[in-house]
């Protein structure tokens, strides 16, 4: 069959249409020839039997007209019919000689033959019988002929009759031969057209099926194929084979998915190399990738990457690929130099084929054998070299592998150049980073020189305007100075004059001439001389303040005597200015102070206050505040204007320091006061507005200071400012505390009320009516409460009641705030205290330093399961951070400010622990422990050392045997740590004590256990002992 | 005489280990540049051509030592510097962490000024603080610590005087509020100076990490800003591994301008912003 699928298609149709054809053709001529046949027949048919028997029937016919004819003969009448008789005997005659030749010429067979004959010879024989008949008639013998025609003439008739109707039926016979002769040859042509029909049909078919066949099975075949590509994604060939066009197709075919392989192989293997060099790849990371990449894919048997040195023009081996170096191979190549120099050099691609030297050998494990070809291509990216790619292969490197080598060497460049320019950007990015770092860092050294500059200034400016301040208070003192001198000579010379004047009168007119004017005169005398003496006096005290040399003796008084003797001497004064004093007085203690000294002072401000006051009152008042005990003048005199606040201590000062100023004084008075006053560890405190009047407020410690010398009395005052800092707790504390619920329904006294409490560091919160007073207690809890009585709907009575009823609020202490005196109706009703209106600020502070004081006296509220923990801390903000933090674990926290204070809590109360500050002031954490240790029942006391401090290895060994079970470094922990390190003390207190001494344990901890995750803070005690 | 030849550098070095003897203040991993200039702002402040003249100085003069630490550790600081920051922190940094701890029971927010030199920047927060909270009616501790490694630069901050000029940035309704106004100089109120704790502290150190007057870390919040920039970078990364330690969860650290965070840490903080060194420690 091999000859078919070498023929073309267009052969097979030919082919094909060929042997219709003949099958057609034979057919037709099949179709003619029987068709011949049976005309021939047909006609044979006709000419002869038909034509036979038609002739010998025209025979009879005439014949029987001949008889016709005799027969008119005889019955002409006339000559002319006889003639005419005679005629057309001789014209039938005739005829019969014709029709007898038709016959003798068509009559088939020796029988017909003869049988013509017979038929002739008697016809012939007739014709005498019938010319004697004719002469009979014409002789007139009609009757002789009748009789010879009724004779012999009948007889004849017969004969020839029945030879004609033989002839007749021979011929007959014969056409019936003829038609069954047809018939056959009918059925035999039939026959001979239906096998040939059929014979035909099977060879048509075959061929018709084994063509088409042949052709559909090329066509499904290459059908299938592509159905397999289109299905599948996967390029493969057609097997088809032979030389027709089909097969023609399919290798097209089978050329296209070739090229279409490549095309893909190409795609791949760029996709691929974009997809190895995508990411952050380093320069050497991305050069080794894209060999090793393109190495393989290309099935190289070595390959080498040279980036090409812009600045030495020089290419480097990069990167290789199942390359060997060889002393012969250079692994660097200036430009023009070998191979890769020269597609450096050309930037031109070179191929090699055919490679037989043996020098440059592929090698594997196994074999050893020239590359065939070699091929070198520039890396190039916008006309810039970037290096050159070698890739040696055994085999031959076809025009796709070319093709993609020429393409990756694009993108190899193009990630060369990206990268290149990535790294030209990080070392950019760098340098600007360090740039701008450096510039920043200049820039704030310049601003911080700058400023230093601008503080240099400043500070000149600040030193010259101190210097023109010095000058100033120079000449100011200079000023003073004479001032006084001019003042007290003013002073000293006036009564002294007066003395003098009124001396030298008594003198010159004589004594005992007029007495009443005499002592007069000596009254006069007397009362300047005192005046004289009490300014001495003034300067003297001044002098031996000034020197130190004032004596301090203590009593124990009541201020409220004291005020009131002081009162006694200067209520004549007011009296005669008719001016008003008050004197209130609270219950105070009594006070061990200078009693002489205290009434100095008092009297001095009281007449000074009645000195300054033209009309109005002159309020006394007495208070207690801590542990002072506050004496406050209050006057409605000329007020003394701010800026000379500072300056009315001070000596020999007046506000008005001229000679015609109305008032009179050395101008001492208040400095010695205030001396006075910082003697007995008090101060004076002034508050005053020009034109409304002056308060002077003289403060006095209670229990007045032993030491009697006036520099420690100095110092002591020094420290007082220095003690801020506890003060700065207690407002801390303040804050810490649940707001101050203030109700009250009038606005500005609320506002009042709020304003003096922030003042004091408390958080406030308002109500203006009872209701909402009830719900905001209920809501915040608020450390106290004040109350006013007077509110509309209701009142603060109860307000107060309620609040009482309450379980939430009962415990809450509440302060009312009231203009009437309902003092005992409130502490009936529960209020822990009471303030008049219009609201006494100093009253409100007092009340609540109450509060206060009794819930710090309080122990702290924690219920029994929780465990003590002792602080001891010197540091405030610590200590507040550490008892904060824990009391939120639920401990119960007490504070010691330091070691003494802890020592005396540990023996009051032993806590369930402690937490030691190493570093304090006086006793310090070592001697807390020390003495801890050494009393019986707290040698197992938990102790949680907590230092700023890196210990010293002295210090660590005067740790070693206290049996510490936590030590924490300050700052090395968190919130959470610490706690964990509280948490542990307690935990570790269930447990059998340890035997080993905690130096020991905290070196095992260091060198040996590595930090477990469950206790980060080992770690911590490790790290830090 | 050798002495003579010493270079700038190397009498630089001698200055750094003597500081780390005396003071245990190791100022070696500091950029060495800045450093250097400062040394020779010194030297010509003393008229000292060589440097090892000074050195000469340096070693018999004690006091010199403490003088050149605050030379080494100047810094310039004023109030609100970097207005647009402190406008983040008012805005977002606080209310953030006040949201965050309102409804818990530990009502406590401590802020870590590292480096603060003479405290502009501490009492700047501290007065944003007392603003957030001063109507707050719920009771709040708060603590802001600012440490420094040069005394006599914490004893002007604990003062609490101010130029004008340290005020430039500083709004006025707050300078109303928070300052009194003496001859020369602004007084910060005592409320605000109680709410920041000075301290000593070498942030530097390996010793700790959070300021032993904080007792622990825990902070909220940490700036530690215009100052990284003296630091090396390795010195930087261990400066943000002992602020990355101090931090809460979801704590937020505010470097200064020119500062990023850098380093292995940088993954474990998010920049919350584009615009300023605000990063908040993650999860």
């Amino acid at each position: 069959m091999k000859w078919l699928t070498n023929l073309t298609i267009k052969a097979r149709m030919v082919l094909l249409f060929v042997l219709m054809m003949g099958v057609f053709m034979t057919f037709s001529i099949l179709i003619s020839d029987g068709i011949e046949q049976m005309s021939k027949l047909t006609l044979t048919l006709y000419e002869h039997p038909l034509r036979v028997s038609n002739a010998a029937r025209k025979t009879i016919e005439y014949e029987i007209k001949i008889q016709r004819d005799m027969r008119d003969l005889m019955l002409a009448k006339t000559e002319l019919e006889m003639q005419d008789a005679v005629q057309r005997l001789r014209e039938s005659e005739k005829i019969v000689y014709e029709t007898l030749d038709i016959v003798k010429l068509q009559i088939l067979g020796t029988e017909g033959k003869t049988l013509e004959e017979k038929t002739r010879q008697l016809f012939r024989a007739g014709l005498p019988l019938r010319n004697e008949m004719i002469e009979l008639v014409y002789k007139g013998e009609r009757d002789a002929a009748l009789l010879l025609n009724q004779g012999k003439r009948m007889e004849y008739v017969s004969r020839l009759e029945e030879k004609m109707e033989n002839l007749n039926a021979y011929a007959q016979r014969k056409a019936d031969g003829f038609i069954v002769n047809a018939e056959e040859i009918k059925k035999d042509t039939e026959t001979i057209i239906y096998l040939v029909i059929g014979g035909l049909a099977l060879i048509l078919g075959g061929a018709l099926y084994w063509i088409s066949v042949s052709i559909l099975s090329s066509l499904s075949s290459l059908k299938e194929t592509m159905a397999k590509i289109t299905t599948s994604g996967e390029l493969s060939k057609s097997e088809l084979e032979g030389k027709n066009e089909i097969a023609e197709m399919a290798q097209h075919f089978n050329a296209l998915v070739a090229r279409l392989q490549n095309q893909f192989w190409l795609r791949n293997g760029l996709n691929e190399m974009n997809r190895e060099l995508s990411g952050d790849l380093s320069y050497d990371l991305m050069l080794s990738k894209s060999m090793t990449f393109v190495a393989r894919y290309v099935k190289a048997c070595a390959g080498t990457l040279y980036s090409y040195n812009n600045e030495q023009r020089l290419c480097e081996l990069r990167s290789s690929y199942a390359y060997v170096e060889r002393k012969l191979l250079a692994n660097q190549f200036k430009l023009g130099e070998g191979l890769v120099g020269q597609v450096a050099m050309e930037k031109q691609p070179i191929l090699l084929s055919n490679i037989q030297r043996e020098d440059a050998l592929g090698s594997s494990g196994t074999i050893a054998e020239p590359p065939r070809t070699m091929y070198a291509i520039p890396l190039i990216y916008n006309q810039e070299l970037f290096g050159v790619l070698e890739i040696a292969s055994f085999e031959i490197i076809n025009e796709t592998q070319k093709e993609f080598l020429d393409s990756v060497s694009v993108i190899i460049a193009t990630s060369l150049f990206t990268a290149a320019q990535k790294q030209q950007i990080q070392e950019l990015l760098v340098a600007t980073q360090a740039a701008n770092e450096e510039m920043a860092a200049t820039n704030e050294e310049l601003t911080a020189s700058n400023e230093e500059l601008q503080a240099q200034k400043e500070e000149l400016r600040v030193q010259a305007s101190e210097l023109e301040a010095q000058r100033v208070q120079v000449q100011e003192s200079d000023r003073l100075k004479s001032e006084f001198l001019s003042n007290m000579s003013h002073e000293l010379r006036t009564p002294l004059n007066s003395v003098l004047a009124l001396s030298q009168l008594m003198m010159s007119r004589g004594t005992g001439k007029n007495p009443q004017q005499e002592g007069e005169y000596l009254k006069v005398i007397e009362r300047n001389g005192q005046q004289l003496l009490s300014l001495i006096n003034d300067i003297l005290d001044l002098s031996k303040i000034e020197a130190g040399r004032m004596d301090v003796y203590n009593t124990d008084f009541d201020p409220a005597q004291v005020t009131e003797r002081a009162l006694d001497t200067i209520r004549p004064l007011a009296d005669g200015k008719g001016l008003k004093i008050s004197f209130h007085s609270e219950d105070l203690a009594i006070v061990h102070s200078d009693e002489d000294k205290v009434h100095q002072i008092l009297l001095n401000l009281l007449s000074n206050a009645v000195k300054f006051t033209k009309r109005g009152d002159i309020r006394v008042s007495l208070s207690p505040s801590g542990s002072d005990v506050l004496f406050r003048v209050q006057d409605t005199g000329i007020g003394i204007s701010e800026k000379d606040f500072t300056h009315i201590f001070d000596e020999f000062r007046q506000v008005d320091g001229s000679t015609t100023r109305p008032h009179e004084g050395t101008g001492l008075g208040l400095a010695i006061c205030q001396k006075l006053a910082k003697l007995l560890g008090g101060d004076i405190l002034v508050d005053s507005a020009v034109g409304l009047g002056s308060t002077f407020t003289l403060r006095l410690p209670v229990q007045g200071m032993t030491d009697q010398s006036v520099e420690f009395i100095e110092k002591k005052s020094e420290m007082n400012r220095s003690m801020m800092v506890p003060q700065v707790a207690a407002k801390n504390v303040k804050r810490e505390l649940a707001p101050i619920l203030v109700i009250e329904d009038d606005k500005k006294t609320q506002t009042i009320i709020k304003n003096y409490l922030i003042e004091a560091g408390y958080r406030v919160i308002t109500a203006e009516n009872g209701k909402r007073g009830l719900e905001l207690a209920h809501q915040f809890k608020p450390f106290a409460i004040t109350l006013d009585v007077l509110m509309p709907e209701m009142d603060g009575w109860e307000t107060l009641r309620q609040l009482k009823a309450s379980e939430q609020s009962a415990a809450i202490p509440v302060i009312m705030i009231t203009v009437s005196h309902d003092q005992e109706t409130a502490k009936i009703l529960g209020a822990t205290g009471f303030v008049t209106k219009p609201v006494d600020k100093e009253g409100l502070y007092r009340q609540l330093e109450e509060v206060l004081a009794n819930i710090k006296s309080q122990p702290v509220l924690q219920t029994e399961r929780h465990h003590s923990l002792l602080v001891i801390e010197d540091n405030e903000v610590a200590s507040l951070q550490i008892s904060s933090t824990l009391t939120e674990e639920g401990y119960s926290v007490q504070v010691a400010s330091g070691g003494a204070e802890g020592l005396e809590c540990l023996k009051q109360h032993r806590p369930d622990a402690v937490i030691l500050d190493l570093m304090m002031p006086g006793v310090d954490g070592f001697q807390v422990l020390e003495e801890l240790r050494s009393i019986p029942q707290m040698v197992n006391l938990p102790v949680l050392v907590l230092t700023a401090k890196a210990l010293t290895s002295e210090e660590r060994a005067r740790l070693s045997h206290k049996n510490i079970r936590e030590l924490v470094q300050k700052g090395s922990l968190n919130r959470e740590q610490l706690v964990v390190c509280v948490n542990r003390l307690f935990q570790e207190e269930a447990l059998p004590l340890r035997a080993v001494p905690i130096a020991q344990t905290v070196g095992k901890v260091e060198k040996k256990t590595p930090p477990t995750p469950e206790s980060s803070s080992s770690a911590i005690r490790a790290v830090h002992f | 005489m050798n002495e003579k030849s010493l270079s700038l550098e190397s009498v630089l070095d001698r200055l750094l280990a003597k500081l780390r003897a005396t003071l245990d203040i190791d100022l070696c991993d500091y950029q060495r540049k800045p450093l250097l200039r400062r040394l020779e702002t010194r030297m010509a402040q003393l008229e000292f051509g060589e440097p090892s003249a000074y050195l000469e100085y340096f070693l018999s003069h004690p006091a010199e030592t403490m003088l050149l630490l605050d030379i080494f550790a100047i810094k310039f600081t004023s109030f609100f510097r970097d207005p647009f920051v402190f406008e983040k922190i008012a805005h977002v940094v606080l209310p953030a962490i006040i949201e965050q701890k309102r409804n818990s029971e530990n009502r406590e927010i401590r802020v870590w000024s590292a480096a603060c030199a003479t405290g502009e920047e501490a009492f700047s927060i501290a007065m944003l603080m007392h603003e957030a909270l001063k109507t707050d009616p719920q009771p709040w501790r708060q603590y802001v610590f600012a440490t420094d490694l040069s005394p006599s630069a914490l004893k002007t901050a604990k003062r609490g005087q101010f130029n004008r000029k340290s005020l430039e940035a500083t709004k006025l309704g707050m300078i109303d509020t928070y300052f009194t106004r003496n001859k020369n100089n602004y007084q910060i109120q005592a409320l605000i100076q109680e709410m920041v704790h000075f301290s000593e502290d070498d942030l530097t150190s390996d010793k700790r990490f959070a300021p032993a007057e904080s007792v622990f870390g825990s902070f909220d919040l940490i700036l530690c800003r215009n100052v990284l920039i003296y630091f090396t970078p390795t010195l930087q990364h261990r400066v943000f591994d002992k602020i990355h330690q101090s931090l809460n969860q979801e704590g937020y650290l505010i470097l200064g301008e020119a500062e990023t965070l850098s380093g292995p840490l940088k993954a474990k903080f998010h920049k919350i912003d584009s615009d300023s060194q605000i990063y908040q420690k993650k999860k």
